[in-house]
């Protein structure tokens, strides 16, 4: 380890896994060790070699057969001690690939979905404070009252995300965030996720193909093939400037 | 003239209750045979699909077996609480709902489980509990299968006769539904009151159709 690591002290993300997933094709050996102290990580590598899996167990939609996951030294998972927090309870946003925005509800809906735990959906016209706050940061205030199907990709995106952050979540997993979008779209998209991110100072891990954001959002690079983390590059500089804002 | 307002309301009551019945019973077994997993998985949706196939007077026969006098459910009910199932009105709702049953598990389970596994996901990631998740998510996305489903279920019920005569017998005004008034009037050689008792039948099934056709899957929602 660095020492600009270890100065911060804390463990950001660890996770330490094992899983064998049985399937149509055959079965998939999952082994993803690593673990950072820095706020920003990039899993990288081709498709179906496990980054999704890795996030879902992160969010607690996969339950590993043995290992151990913690991000900021709370332990979610652990199977020698029997933890397994459900994933209701593990306060982690997660941006799926296709944002999973839910089609009967508008887009105030969805947003304030996660305030209330009833088993009443927030009403449409019920203004929840803590949803108005994020529809107006990412700007989508005046898309309230549309429905998913009515929006642009990047209006789902900001939803989407907005969605995630209204619970104030304590890390944020992005898969693919930008796959769905036109280039030009995913310059100004990523712009505005890197500077929430360091507002906020959320620690975050993106999944992606695209070697843009591994350059924006790399402090730490974790390259994932068959399952198996192949190679941990952690770049000192971008993680010094992140904890220090 | 009379009697075919009585038999058309009893047969209302009877498919209403059925369809009720089924509306909690076929949806939460079709959720189960959709989300989980567990052995005899296929055997049972097999068994409970049964009555979509076997003809009515064999069900009629089975439901007389368990809820008859000497069957095992009907003997339990006659001692402890001096309830008799067959012959009456409560017969005819148990017969209407085992027949239309399989009717709303089948298109229920397949609205389950057209359903984008990321929404479940999502919704629990986002701190619902699994009931929650039913009630807000699944539910609601799966409401155009189902309401077709429970649609058909209560055509269905509404044109019951084998087995509601074998159950509960043919009593005007407690257990003689429109389908066995239709039998009895052309028995007594009444075609005047049959005309009409078919004809209500068949403009019913037809408005149930019309209305399962809005909900099948590929067209807009109004």
């Amino acid at each position: 380890m660095t020492s600009a690591h270890q100065d911060h002290g804390r463990e950001t993300f660890v996770v330490d896994i094992e899983s064998t997933l049985h399937g149509r094709g055959g079965s998939f050996a999952l082994r993803v060790h690593f673990s950072t102290t820095s706020r920003r990580l990039v899993m990288r590598g081709p498709s179906g070699s496990g980054k999704s899996l890795t996030l879902q167990a992160i969010a607690g939609l996969l339950r590993p057969q043995k290992g151990r996951i913690a991000v900021l030294d709370r332990c979610l998972y652990d199977s020698r001690s029997g933890i397994d927090v459900p994933a209701r309870e593990r306060d982690i946003g997660y941006l799926f690939q296709d944002y999973a925005l839910f089609p009967h509800l508008t887009v105030r809906q969805n947003v304030a979905f996660g305030l209330a735990r009833t088993i009443f959906n927030p009403l449409a016209s019920v203004r929840d404070p803590r949803a108005e706050r994020w529809l107006e940061t990412l700007g989508i205030a005046a898309l309230g009252d549309r429905y998913p199907h009515q929006l642009s990709g990047g209006q789902r995106q900001r939803t989407a995300l907005a969605r995630a952050l209204a619970r104030t979540p304590r890390a944020l997993l992005l898969d693919e965030p930008f796959a769905a979008l036109d280039p030009a779209l995913r310059v100004r998209l990523r712009d505005e996720l890197d500077s929430l991110q360091r507002r906020l100072g959320l620690p975050m891990i993106l999944v992606t193909h695209d070697e843009a954001d591994v350059e924006r959002f790399g402090d730490d690079v974790v390259e994932i093939e068959a399952g198996r983390v192949r190679l941990h590059e952690r770049r000192g500089a971008n993680a010094s400037l992140t904890e220090a804002a | 003239m009379e009697a075919a307002w009585v038999a058309l309301s009893l047969s209302l009551k009877v498919a209403g209750w059925a369809t009720l019945l089924n509306a909690v019973l076929g949806i939460g077994v079709a959720w189960a045979l959709a989300r989980l997993r567990f052995p005899g998985r296929d055997l049972l949706d097999a068994l409970l699909t049964l009555p979509m196939v076997l003809p009515p007077t064999v069900l009629g026969y089975y439901l007389l077996v368990l809820i008859g006098r000497n069957g095992p459910i009907g003997a339990f009910l006659q001692q402890h609480f001096g309830i008799t199932l067959i012959f009456s009105f409560t017969g005819a709702v148990i017969a209407a709902t085992v027949v239309a049953f399989p009717l709303v598990m089948k298109s229920a389970r397949a609205a389950f489980e057209t359903i984008d596994p990321q929404f479940e996901k999502a919704a629990r990631v986002l701190g619902l509990s699994p009931l929650a998740v039913f009630f807000r998510v699944t539910l609601p996305l799966a409401r155009r299968g189902i309401l077709a489903g429970l649609l058909l279920a209560f055509a269905r019920a509404l044109g019951e006769f084998g087995a509601t005569l074998m159950v509960a017998g043919s009593i005007p005004g407690r257990t003689q539904t429109l389908s066995i008034a239709v039998y009895e009037a052309v028995q007594a050689g009444e075609d005047a009151t049959a005309n009409v008792l078919v004809v209500i039948v068949s403009a019913t099934c037809v408005a149930v159709l019309v209305a399962v056709g809005r909900l099948a899957p590929g067209r807009s929602p109004a």
